[in-house]
């Protein structure tokens, strides 16, 4: 029996035949980051290596000094005998599976994904392997997502009646990936939109990706109050405290996250509209790429390891679980997971 | 269906507070009279007795969508609703319907008590297959008797009120009366018709405010009627056209709650309204407000042993007399009458044998001797000595404080009319030590709930009460600051803050409490201030809270004991 190509360790998942780690929480060497998520993509290593369109993200996340190294959507890179290649993971711009390639064993690390449509990135590809490495954020039969199209309607249908009652609508959504989804999703002629700076602060790196995202000024206290009940807002989560600033006037809340499918989530929230839009597969998506990559074994990490890992094995396929010391947290990009706000 | 499922989850959003108003007025506006008739139904808390139990429930749903036992559970864990986390994992319906409230109701809810188990199971899983999301849901909080709507009565009668233009009393008054969930039923209650408009109405309630001033700066004693303060809850008590109400000022028409109070009020003549204090009266004493309360809600109210405790009702005004309103005559005069006419009810003695300022405890005061409904007598006062004297004796008659209103006074609910005081209300304070914040968010903000407070006990702390607290912006701004960066430990919304800071803990009464950790209930628990010098290892012990309840149940002074001290906040 082999090493394993992929193991993990304090600092995160490594590969100990080419030498460097993947999304590793803690400084090392050469990094390979499958997408520029805060929880991801960490700063202080010494080189980063990402698919193209993320490049423009994670410059922008780390500043002009660090060394970043784009490699195109499947063509393939040695490092110490280990063939890397990356394939789009549709989670979110510039997102990617790290496919590993060692004395013909291949792997792959599947990072965040979804199998959803999604106008601002590439769509998922499934890879063949032996061994695949998959998150299980939503790992539970019960979430199922409704259609991203059905979705967009949905905040459409709520910022237009919103519109007509006089009320602003206040949108949460993360800053990276989800906002961008939003703005490229719905319908813009509907009304102002205004987005808080830390999602403005990726625009120039979706227009490098060549992503047509609609004109949104800034949210500045003045430019929400003079737009005050006609406006759409869009806040990350963690910037709620911001709005405290603000005087929207009467607004409606409303937040997009996985999460909203569950009735108690947006009770907690407060959401008056909860859209069920996530950038993460849901339960039919995670078997669906599972079976896609044909792997002898899937090893689960991330979310619900534990049920997806033993669902595989009672449908006849070998899985286990895969304890990550660093543990990727998921909490950054789905706002408001049960049982924590 | 779409339509009563939002209403649900838009008053799960407004968690009861001040917009479920305006969000039923809309519902009841603009549902179809069928519908709206089964969404009263309901949310009145009133259901079919309950049909499907969870278990069987369960079963049938994973019979259906064929999931293994332990990935229901592992759902179930996360989703944290049985309901919701079956709706969730069933497939998508083969057959979508757009069902009417009311349709599913009569078509499917209704039959299904009378059908066979095997029948009761097919059309269960038929529903489920045209039904999807919230009316999915709801369909199985309907069928298992689980559907709790988070809305009180009283918001319901005032959204009424705004949709018919009916006076909130008239509605409560009509909800009453026996109405059936029926379109014909639903548009009677919002009907305009005069001849029950004024059996119900009480008349505005009339409030004291608390003294902050000096007693002395009221002028002359012999201006003002001085009564005892009783914990209890304020009501009206109307007879009229051969009924008895009571009106409660918080919720409205409460009179199935006091069965006892009703009958005793039959005794009166037509056309008369008191106004006064229900009150819960066991073997010679006042018990605090929190036991009526406890006997008002829901559970005691299904298991039908209303009379636990027993009720009195301390009337201390006279608003009608021979169906005229007195309200304008002064208050010396209103009591005169108010005296004569209980009187020939036979009030047991003792309570308001005042003569000796202070009956002793123990003494035959007892509610079942005699007419539940009692006169508030007057206590004697000849200078503010006196009165001081009064309220500093308050606590040991079981009353709160007491309450000064100008015996030339009419009886007037305008706020300008500052002639009804209360004053003097003593309690007992100790330091205690903040365990827990719950985290709430309003829109959108995040801040922090009810808090947790904790004493000492063998070197731990133990949750002792939960409180609000009342502080200025500065003080709020401190303390979120210390939550936030004092965190050890969370459980969902709650977390648990390192326990350094301390407050100063008011409370009304303690009693013991074996359903609780501590083993102790305070009554009424608010904080009073911030402690921003003491050490959290100075504050009160679980022993000392346990020294003083006994002494107090031996009736000895509270003063002795080292940890409760007795607190006036103001003379």
């Amino acid at each position: 029996m082999t090493a394993p190509l992929i193991e993990p360790t304090p600092r995160g998942l490594y590969c100990r035949a080419g030498d460097f780690y993947l999304d590793p929480s803690r400084p090392v060497a050469r990094a390979v980051i499958t997408h520029g998520h805060s929880d991801h993509a960490f700063p202080g290593h010494g080189a980063y290596l990402c698919a193209e369109p993320g490049v423009a993200i994670l410059r922008q996340r780390l500043g002009a000094r660090a060394s970043i190294a784009g490699l195109s959507y499947g063509t393939s890179r040695d490092c110490g005998g280990v063939r890397i290649s990356l394939h789009p993971a549709g989670h979110i711009l510039g997102s990617a599976q790290v496919r590993l390639e060692h004395r013909g064993e291949v792997w792959v690390c599947s990072g965040d994904y979804k199998l959803d449509s999604d106008p601002t990135c590439a769509p998922f590809e499934p890879v063949r392997c032996h061994t695949f490495i998959t998150e299980s954020t939503f790992g539970l039969p019960v979430y199922r997502w409704p259609r991203p199209a059905l979705v967009a309607a949905q905040i459409n249908g709520w910022w237009r009646g919103n519109r007509a009652a006089g009320v602003s609508s206040l949108l949460f959504a993360y800053s990276l990936g989800k906002a961008q989804r939003i703005l490229a999703s719905i319908d813009p002629s509907l009304g102002p939109i205004l987005a808080h700076p830390s999602i403005l602060q990726f625009y120039p790196a979706y227009e490098t990706a060549g992503v047509a995202l609609p004109a949104v000024d800034p949210a500045t206290a003045d430019r929400v109050r003079a737009a005050s009940g006609r406006a759409l807002v869009l806040v990350p989560p963690a910037a709620a405290e911001s709005l405290a600033g603000w005087d929207p006037g009467p607004a409606a809340l409303g937040c997009a996250s996985g999460w909203m499918l569950l009735r108690a989530a947006r009770r907690r929230g407060g959401f008056d509209g909860g859209f069920v839009l996530s950038d993460h597969a849901d339960w039919p998506g995670l078997q669906s790429a599972i079976a896609a990559t044909g792997a002898e074994q899937v090893l689960v990490t991330h979310g619900c390891a534990a049920p997806v890992a033993r669902w595989l094995c009672e449908t006849g396929r070998h899985a286990r679980l895969l304890e990550t010391a660093s543990d990727w947290h998921s909490a950054d990009d789905e706002p408001i997971p049960p049982g924590n706000d | 269906m779409q339509h009563f499922c939002r209403l649900c989850e838009q008053l799960d959003i407004a968690e009861g507070g001040p917009g479920s108003r305006a969000i039923l007025q809309r519902y009841f506006r603009d549902a179809p009279a069928e519908d709206a008739a089964w969404a009263l139904f309901f949310l009145l808390g009133r259901r079919p007795c309950r049909v499907i139990g969870a278990r069987r429930l369960r079963a049938w749903a994973v019979e259906t969508a064929g999931w293994p036992g332990w990935l229901v559970e592992e759902s179930y864990r996360s989703v944290g609703d049985p309901g919701e986390t079956l709706a969730l994992l069933l497939p998508a319906p083969s057959r979508p319907r757009n069902w009417a409230f009311a349709d599913l109701i009569r078509d499917r809810l209704l039959p299904l008590e009378a059908a066979s188990p095997a029948r009761q199971r097919e059309w269960t899983q038929q529903t489920w297959e045209e039904l999807d999301g919230a009316p999915r849901w709801l369909w199985n909080r309907l069928i298992t008797g689980a559907f709790r709507p988070r809305v009180s009565c009283q918001q319901i009668v005032l959204a009424l009120a705004d949709v018919s233009g009916l006076p909130p009393a008239q509605i409560a008054y009509r909800l009453l009366e026996a109405w059936a969930p029926t379109p014909a039923s639903y548009r009677r209650l919002l009907a305009e018709l005069s001849t029950d408009a004024d059996l119900s109405r009480p008349y505005p309630f009339m409030l004291a405010r608390m003294l902050t001033d000096p007693v002395e700066s009221l002028g002359s004693t012999a201006d003002w009627r001085l009564e005892w303060k009783w914990d209890g809850i304020r009501a009206q008590l109307i007879r009229r056209a051969g009924r008895c109400l009571l009106w409660l000022q918080s919720e409205g028409l409460f009179t199935d709650m006091f069965p006892e109070l009703a009958d005793a009020a039959a005794a009166l003549e037509d056309g008369t309204v008191l106004d006064g204090q229900i009150v819960g009266w066991e073997k010679g004493h006042p018990l605090p407000s929190s036991k009526l309360v406890r006997r008002m809600t829901g559970q005691t109210r299904a298991r039908r042993l209303p009379l636990d405790p027993p009720a009195a009702y301390i009337a201390f005004d006279l608003l009608e007399h021979q169906g005229h309103d007195i309200r304008c005559q002064p208050l010396a005069a209103r009591c005169s009458i108010l005296k004569s006419l209980l009187q020939p009810l036979g009030a047991g003695p003792g309570l308001h044998d005042h003569a000796r300022c202070v009956p002793a405890r123990g003494e035959s005061c007892d509610v079942t001797s005699g007419s539940p409904i009692r006169f508030s007598a007057s206590l004697p006062a000849q200078s503010w000595t006196d009165v001081r004297a009064f309220i500093s004796g308050a606590r040991k008659t079981g009353a709160t404080g007491v309450t000064l209103r100008r015996l030339d006074s009419v009886y007037d609910e305008g706020p300008s009319a500052c002639v009804w005081w209360e004053c003097a209300v003593s309690l007992f304070t100790i330091d205690v030590v903040l365990l827990a914040a719950r985290s709430v968010r309003d829109r959108g903000r995040r801040g922090s709930g009810p808090f947790t407070f904790a004493v000492w006990h063998q070197g731990e702390l133990v949750p002792l009460a939960r409180a609000d607290l009342e502080l200025d912006r500065e003080e709020t701004d401190a303390l979120e600051s210390y939550i936030r960066h004092n965190t050890i430990e969370r459980f969902g919304p709650l977390r648990m803050v390192r326990p350094e800071l301390v407050f100063e803990l008011a409370f009304d009464d303690l009693q013991s409490n074996p359903r609780r950790r501590c083993g102790l209930a305070a009554e009424r628990p608010r904080i009073v201030r911030w402690r921003k010098n003491a050490s959290a290892a100075a504050a009160c012990t679980l022993e000392q809270l346990r020294q003083f309840l006994t002494a107090r149940c031996q009736g000895s002074a509270n003063r002795a004991v080292p940890g409760p001290r007795e607190k006036t906040i103001q003379h």
